[in-house]
């Protein structure tokens, strides 16, 4: 990976994109702009710049299961996005570089105290099934549940497999702290992207973001092959113990605090994780804990993915939002790219750098 | 041989059942040896220790985990679809077949169980899955190597039998989706359920552990001839596996040998199984397990790499992402292979003596897969032995 501290020089004629945020949303969309542009736009100049590079983005933080929540997005294309995911990482799950790129096919439980009705994206994952009264049976504090096929997309290992792709295709990367649109924009950048994440509101003040504190703890237990998430629907999403086995290591979570911004790994929290996986999951007690980590889930009651025009000067700046993915970031990260590659496509035609958007969009 | 000296230097002599009329004395401590130190061997010897009261047990073997045939195999708990299909051989349906002796064509052709019923087969599936099940979910899964595992059993055409006979024992099973079968472009039909993993070398120390709990004893020795383990043994237990062949003079016993990979590929999580049984990926704690082979009659306990290299590409071409697996270690096993599990007793007579036996061995390719219920059995057996010689009738019936 090349990281600059200083811009290039300005070149006549390129359409100069920058995207702020190396998380999975950043480095995702990135991709997904070169790969469907850079053909048809030889002028087509993409970089990234961010303060924070994998393993210290929240994506590192993430477990990387492919499940959105349980309950209706508020915005019915996040159900589109998170189908259009789902099919392309299953779509390379059969190539020989799946582990490369920290995928893997994984089935689980979900579990319930009572009766819920059946999640929107149950015919999105494979296999979806309830739970039988003898599956129940391992589980004594719960009483209905769901068994389904998923996916793993490793935080971590994605992001280095994007910046592997992107260091391929040109892309650059540079270590900056952005203070505003604007010095990005007088630095050359015909387009935008802001994927900053659960920071977007330095930039831009957003009162509908807010940081969702995770903390989780990484294990050595390869015994475990399934996931198991526990749900309370008092409680809220991700108040409830989980274990999400990965390609090393398995997670353990269980916690979800808004608006708390500390980055410090929290003694109650680390009690709270661990005393409810081992209650769901007895055979952890003499797991080897091999690390513990504390991100922000960019909450926000929808994703903000949209255009915004700015002036700075005598020269219109486009911004492409797309930040506020919450706990599901991973899991709807392709479908945003590509409706930003989507929207990306219009500004193409406006500035008439493209007479129409490439078929395969 | 260790245990006469022991006796000579004074245990206690324990009066014997006098088998003639009038004299009989019962019999206190019943001692018993086991032969085999495989799974068959360490589980019957848990199961004989909860049983039996007021005995004695011994496990000699020439070999331990991790050299036993136990340790080879993968031990996923999935019965084998009989007949099995051996190396070389297409499945034929003895419809077909033009042989007119049935038990040679099977032989040749086919690994068949025609001699266990299968509600039997189907009772030791269930009590293995159950017992190993509560393991699974005890504090205890990672030191006895035990756990869940769900995954498919793909086809190439749609099987007989869709639903097996153990499709109600395993957890969950139901037919694959359109869109699970999207991932095998070459199969049509699939089965999807979660089962158990039983891994020998982890399982077998922790069941030597619970052996030596209950005060049992084992010992190295290759036993020649069963007539050794007299008078010093009152029952013995024949857990030897493929040596009942010299032991029992069991010529109906012979090895199918099976070459398997352990490779690190821990992305793996789920297992992956030609109806065939022929080509498989297992995941286990430590490792994946590829296989494999069914070559009847081999005796060859050394890797062949081109079967490796084809093994690797036949698992491949199920689960293309293998490509990346790494330390590839090769192992060879030969399963005990027979026309049924031979689970009974046999009173061997020679010059006046005799010695009561349990025979319990054969299980071929089902081995961990319903070894706590031929356990069970074979213990009840025992059991009945060790009554007769403790009750002191004139003409004991053994």
């Amino acid at each position: 990976m090349m990281v600059c501290l200083q811009p290039p020089f300005l070149q006549a004629g390129t359409m100069r994109v920058v995207v702020i945020g190396a998380g999975v949303i950043g480095l995702s969309t990135a991709l997904c702009i070169h790969e469907r542009y850079r053909p048809v736009l030889q002028s087509l100049d993409v970089k990234v710049y961010a303060d924070r590079f994998t393993p210290l983005t929240s994506t590192d933080v993430a477990a990387g299961l492919w499940q959105p929540y349980i309950s209706d997005p508020s915005h019915p294309q996040e159900a589109l996005w998170n189908q259009q995911t789902f099919n392309y990482l299953l779509s390379h799950i059969n190539s020989p570089n799946a582990a490369n790129m920290g995928l893997a096919l994984v089935s689980g439980y979900n579990l319930f105290r009572e009766a819920v009705p059946d999640p929107y994206w149950k015919d999105i994952v494979l296999g979806f099934r309830k739970l039988t009264p003898r599956e129940l049976d391992n589980f004594p504090d719960y009483s209905y549940g769901w068994f389904n096929t998923s996916l793993i997309l490793e935080g971590r290992r994605y992001l280095q497999w994007l910046t592997e792709r992107l260091t391929e295709r040109g892309v650059k990367f540079f270590l900056r702290k952005v203070e505003s649109f604007e010095e990005v924009a007088r630095g050359g950048a015909d387009v935008i992207i802001n994927c900053t994440g659960v920071w977007a509101g330095v930039l831009q003040p957003d009162p509908l973001l807010q940081p969702g504190r995770g903390q989780i703890i990484k294990v050595d237990a390869p015994w475990m092959k399934h996931f198991i998430i526990t749900h309370d629907p008092e409680r809220g999403i991700y108040k409830s113990p989980y274990i999400i086995p990965g390609i090393q290591a398995v997670t353990l979570g269980g916690i979800f605090q808004l608006g708390n911004w500390s980055e410090t790994n929290n003694i109650q929290d680390h009690n709270t994780i661990w005393e409810g996986c081992c209650r769901l999951e007895p055979t952890l007690k003499d797991a080897e804990i091999v690390g513990e980590w504390t991100g922000f889930r960019p909450a926000r009651p929808q994703v903000r993915l949209e255009r915004e025009q700015l002036h700075f000067g005598s020269s219109n700046t486009e911004v492409i939002h797309n930040y506020g993915h919450g706990g599901y970031g991973l899991t709807i990260h392709w479908g945003c790219a590509l409706e930003v590659a989507k929207l990306f496509g219009k500004v193409l035609e406006e500035r008439s750098l493209l007479k129409m958007p490439p078929s395969h969009l | 041989m260790p245990w006469l000296l022991l006796i000579g230097q004074g245990r206690a002599t324990v009066p014997r059942a006098d088998l003639q009329a009038g004299s009989a004395q019962p019999m206190d401590r019943v001692r018993i040896a086991v032969v085999g130190a495989g799974v068959m061997g360490l589980s019957t010897t848990v199961c004989i220790s909860k049983l039996v009261p007021r005995c004695s047990i011994t496990v000699i073997s020439d070999k331990f985990t991790p050299e036993t045939t136990s340790d080879v195999a993968a031990g996923m708990l999935i019965p084998p679809t009989y007949p099995e299909q051996l190396d070389g051989h297409e499945g034929v349906s003895l419809k077909h077949s033009h042989c007119h002796h049935f038990s040679f064509c099977s032989a040749l052709l086919f690994s068949t169980i025609i001699d266990t019923p299968l509600h039997k087969q189907k009772q030791w599936f269930k009590e293995t899955f159950d017992h190993l099940f509560a393991i699974a979910n005890s504090t205890e899964a990672e030191d006895a190597g035990v756990l869940l595992v769900s995954g498919w059993q793909i086809f190439r055409s749609i099987p007989a039998e869709e639903v097996p006979f153990w499709a109600d024992v395993v957890l969950g099973f139901r037919k694959m989706t359109k869109d699970e079968l999207k991932k095998f472009p070459q199969h049509v039909f699939g089965q999807a359920f979660t089962t158990l993993k039983c891994e020998g070398p982890v399982y077998l120390p922790w069941l030597e552990k619970r052996v030596k709990g209950s005060r049992g004893l084992i010992l190295t020795r290759r036993i020649e001839d069963l007539w050794e383990l007299h008078p010093s043994f009152d029952i013995v237990v024949n857990c030897s596996g493929l040596g009942s062949r010299q032991l029992a003079g069991d010529a109906k016993i012979f090895p199918v040998r099976g070459q398997v990979l352990k490779v690190q590929a821990p992305w793996l999580k789920h297992f992956i199984r030609d109806g065939s049984g022929l080509t498989y990926i297992y995941p286990g704690i430590s490792n994946v397990t590829l296989g494999g082979t069914r070559q009847k009659g081999d005796w060859n306990l050394s890797p062949d790499a081109e079967i490796s290299k084809d093994i690797l590409s036949r698992c491949c071409v199920l689960e293309p992402s293998l490509r990346g697996a790494c330390d590839i270690r090769e192992k060879v096993g030969l399963r005990p292979s027979r026309s049924g599990v031979r689970l009974e007793k046999e009173l061997l007579v020679r010059d006046g003596r005799r010695l009561p036996v349990v025979h319990h061995y054969g299980h071929g390719s089902g081995g961990i897969t319903t070894h706590w219920g031929t356990a069970l059995e074979a213990a009840r057996l025992v059991s009945e032995c060790a009554q007769a010689l403790r009750t002191p009738a004139p003409k004991s019936k053994l």
